[in-house]
């Protein structure tokens, strides 16, 4: 018996063919040609995937919106499900897109991928619980503290800046020599690093307590990179399957760690009241305020601004990991994942590879779990476990592996649509049957990650030839 | 003894200990840790070691014969303790008659059909007779052993138990039959099957939740004082666990070296091409392997569920997934006799761990053991395969 391959019936392309075919009717074909200029973007695999990936996200933000809209009081309200959802996906894409370039990429099968959100989201906390206001005051008081905390965000910032602007130089002007290129990327940087330090000037009150979750938030980015490295030493060398178990394991005895280290972590309490700056801030701000006003009147600041932080860090990842996986180091990692011997003899450092993998997609999946600490202001173990591993996998392989656009579907399906729909089996709660919505999602991602394996193993938009397995 | 049993359930330290109530660290970190509890916590890691063992050998072979590195093991034991709890609730008015018949019925069908009829396939058969079997002997029990409590008696808990493991291997051999068969002939890979046994995984730990609940359930078993035995006290349900287990080895040993089938499974586990070529019929031994595996599995869960003070939970099966596959990979994969040593061994030492560190981080033992092995012996104790 051989299980038959799924297609994605073709509606678009022809469509656009036949609109296509009646302007050339009825304008001639120069017109038609320079019709069709500005959607060559849109034409060939790309393309093809580009279109799959939003009209999956369309069609899930369409049935969820429509089935909550008879519910919901007002526009506005609905509206605000709307953000909060949008904000939810993007910051699962995000986690999903970290583990994109682990293991669709680099053929890590990581399944601890929560420990990563959870030490950065935790490290933030801490660092919150423990420093928080009275380093807020001790920099507000002493100007050398104020100079470091500066000097810091500002090297963060023309980090961060750089590969960016590096990407938008190569891009722009690519036949440019080398070194101007260098000097540029430098520039552009040191002046990105004294614009994020500006931003904190002068560096008191409400800015101070910025810095300090700032500082946190680096803190916590920092420490999922370590944990990279300390999974590395034991895990790196081994099979995929050795290393699976691994790293679940590790996950669970840092998420016991958290549990019961109740002087460190706050225990099952967790850390609650974590100064939340992108809130503080949509509050306080009148530009925003009046551009949120301007969009909708009933839409609310805080949660519009978190979902705008959201998606400019996924869109940033995206961008830099779209960018990785094409360059050569990319295409050295998937020679690593197809055949480890091949690239060891060709005299890579596999290991080297791997472990820059696990790092990079560990930042991104750390910057994730900071956002989910972010929107409650709080963070309890309960965010951080296994299921949502588990779900991160799901959406994963149902967006489809090795193609960066796919954790965007799969996002919108698995850890959107799938616990909204979900919500809707309460009515079995009228034939006896009781607390069927968690474990209904459960089960719905549960056979849809056996039923993809099995008879779509590419997911949505994935790269068939790049499968790791038959 | 003087107490009635009225009294809340009388458990000493160590029982504590093995339930996770008792803070086991010494006061001072890790400099002074209190020996006097080592023999008790030898015994209850010997027990959960044992348990560890009975559910090892099915991973070890399924991981081994069909490179199934199975996730949704430590749930199938679930299962198995739930479905034994399910069957242990006993079942109302003429039901057992009818549930007699129309077990006895299938299983006939089943039966004359291998003999006479010659209809069915393979599968269909075993599902037929799956269906069939665990409704008879549910029939004849009720009959036999009377309407208690859940668990009330030994022999309603006795029959609860072998109804358990009749239907957790129809639900295996319904497993194997509709996801890793397809997955097997497309040629699937180490990886692909990890990823679907999660996803297997996932569903069966909902469905036992939708089925019965976040809570705890347990075994309406009357409360005892544990006997102690030479100052360590051993509860009847682990000396049962340690006993049974003792026998069930055995019984694989003997069952592994001196019948046909077991030398087949063997010689599969340790090269499955070579097994073919010399003409086993591989697609039937992995059906045996996996009636094997759901026996053992559902009787590590049922004590697993009766050493820890008869209670059961949906997510039990969940900490048993690393300290498993910890044993398994201990003893070398693909080895059952290297399961029950790792077993063994990973139990002890995750119970022994408690005198240094909360036995909240007793797993951290079983992943210290296994990075170790990892590191120092891929191959594990027993030799076995590294791919």
């Amino acid at each position: 018996m051989k299980l038959p391959s799924l297609r994605i019936p073709p509606i678009v392309e022809p469509t656009f063919e036949f609109v296509m075919r009646l302007v050339e009717r009825v304008f001639g074909a120069r017109v038609a040609r320079v019709v069709r200029r500005p959607f060559k973007v849109f034409g060939g695999r790309e393309g093809r995937e580009w279109r799959t990936v939003v009209l999956t996200v369309l069609a899930v933000f369409v049935v969820v919106g429509g089935i909550a809209a008879p519910n919901a009081v007002s526009g506005g309200v609905l509206m605000n499900y709307l953000v909060g959802l949008a904000f939810t996906m993007s910051v699962f894409a995000l986690l999903a897109l970290g583990l994109q370039l682990q293991f669709g990429h680099g053929g890590i099968l990581n399944l601890g991928l929560i420990a990563f959100a959870g030490l950065a989201a935790y490290t933030m906390g801490i660092v919150w619980k423990h420093a928080g206001q009275g380093l807020a005051d001790a920099i507000t008081a002493s100007p050398a503290l104020q100079g470091t905390v500066l000097l810091v965000i500002g090297l963060a910032g023309a980090a961060f800046s750089t590969p960016i602007v590096g990407l938008a130089v190569q891009r722009l002007r690519p036949h440019a020599p080398t070194r101007a290129k260098r000097i540029v990327v430098v520039g552009a940087a040191g002046l990105a690093g004294l614009g994020a330090a500006s931003l904190f000037l002068p560096l008191d009150g409400m800015r101070a307590r910025d810095a300090v979750i700032v500082l946190g938030l680096l803190a916590g980015i920092a420490a999922a990179a370590g944990l990279a490295l300390l999974f590395a030493v034991p895990a790196i060398r081994l099979r995929t399957d050795y290393l699976a178990i691994v790293t679940l394991g590790a996950a669970e005895l840092l998420e016991a760690f958290y549990r019961n280290e109740q002087w460190l972590t706050g225990g099952t309490q967790g850390i609650v009241n974590l100064y939340n700056p992108i809130t503080e801030h949509a509050l306080t701000n009148d530009w925003w305020q009046n551009f949120v006003a301007w969009v909708s009147p009933d839409l609310k600041a805080a949660p519009a601004a978190q979902l705008l932080i959201a998606l400019l860090a996924l869109v940033y990842f995206y961008i830099l990991f779209e960018a990785l996986v094409r360059s050569p180091w990319g295409r050295v990692l998937r020679a690593v994942r197809e055949d480890d011997a091949v690239a060891a003899a060709l005299g890579k450092d596999v290991n080297r590879f791997r472990l820059q993998a696990l790092m990079l997609g560990g930042v991104a999946i750390g910057a994730a779990g900071i956002l989910i600490a972010l929107r409650p202001s709080n963070i309890y173990p309960g965010y951080f476990d296994r299921a949502l591993t588990f779900s991160t996998f799901v959406a994963l392989v149902v967006g489809g592996l090795a193609n960066n656009k796919g954790v965007i579907a799969g996002a919108a399906i698995v850890l959107v649509a799938l616990p909204e729909l979900a919500r809707n089996l309460r009515f079995l709660e009228a034939y006896g049957i009781q607390n069927v919505v968690g474990p209904g999602q459960g089960i719905a991602a549960g056979l849809m990650l056996i039923l993809f394996m099995m008879y779509r193993p590419q997911g949505l938009v994935g790269r068939k030839e790049e499968l790791q397995y038959g | 003894m003087g107490k009635s049993h009225l009294d809340a359930p009388r458990i000493g330290p160590a029982a504590q200990a093995f339930r996770g109530e008792r803070d086991c660290r010494a006061p001072r970190g890790f400099a002074v840790a209190d020996v006097s509890l080592l023999p008790q916590l030898l015994v209850n890691g010997l027990v959960i070691g044992s348990i560890l063992a009975l559910a090892g050998i099915g991973l070890t072979l399924v991981y081994g014969i069909l490179k199934l590195a199975n996730f949704a093991h430590a749930d199938l034991s679930t299962m198995g303790a739930f479905l034994a709890f399910l069957f242990a609730v006993p079942l109302t008015g003429a039901l057992d008659a009818w549930a007699a018949a129309v077990g006895g019925a299938l299983l006939a069908l089943a039966l004359a059909d291998l003999f006479l009829l010659h209809k069915l396939t393979d599968g269909e058969r075993w599902i037929a007779a799956a269906l069939g079997a665990p409704l008879l002997v549910l029939g004849i029990g009720v009959a036999v052993g009377g309407r208690g409590g859940p668990g009330s008696s030994n022999l309603v808990l006795l029959i609860a138990t072998l109804l358990s493991i009749v239907v957790s291997i129809g639900a295996l051999l319904a497993m194997d039959l509709l996801v890793w068969k397809p997955l097997r002939r497309k040629g699937a890979t180490v990886l692909s099957l990890v990823i679907v046994s999660v996803g297997v995984s996932l569903v069966l730990r909902n469905a036992l939740q939708i089925a019965f609940g976040t809570g705890n359930r347990s075994f309406d078993r009357p409360t005892e004082v544990s006997p102690t035995v030479i100052g360590v006290q051993i509860s009847y349900a682990q000396q049962a666990a340690f006993v049974v287990t003792a026998l069930v080895l055995v019984a694989v040993h003997l069952f592994l070296s001196r019948t046909r089938t077991g030398k087949a499974m063997r010689a599969m586990a340790d090269n499955l091409e070579l097994a073919r070529v010399s003409g086993i019929d591989v697609n039937r031994e992995v059906l045996h392997v996996w009636v094997m595996t759901g026996v053992l599995t559902a009787l590590a869960g049922i004590f697993l569920a009766l050493v820890a003070n008869n209670i059961m939970n949906v997510n039990m099966g969940l900490g048993l997934v690393l300290p498993l596959f910890a044993s398994v990979i201990l003893g070398g994969i693909g080895s059952p006799y290297g399961a029950m040593a790792g077993g063994l061994i990973v139990g002890v030492a995750m119970k022994t761990a408690t005198l240094w560190v909360g036995s909240s981080y007793e797993v951290a033992a079983a992943l210290v053991v296994l990075i170790a092995v990892l590191l120092l012996r891929p191959q594990g104790l027993f030799g076995g395969r590294v791919a």
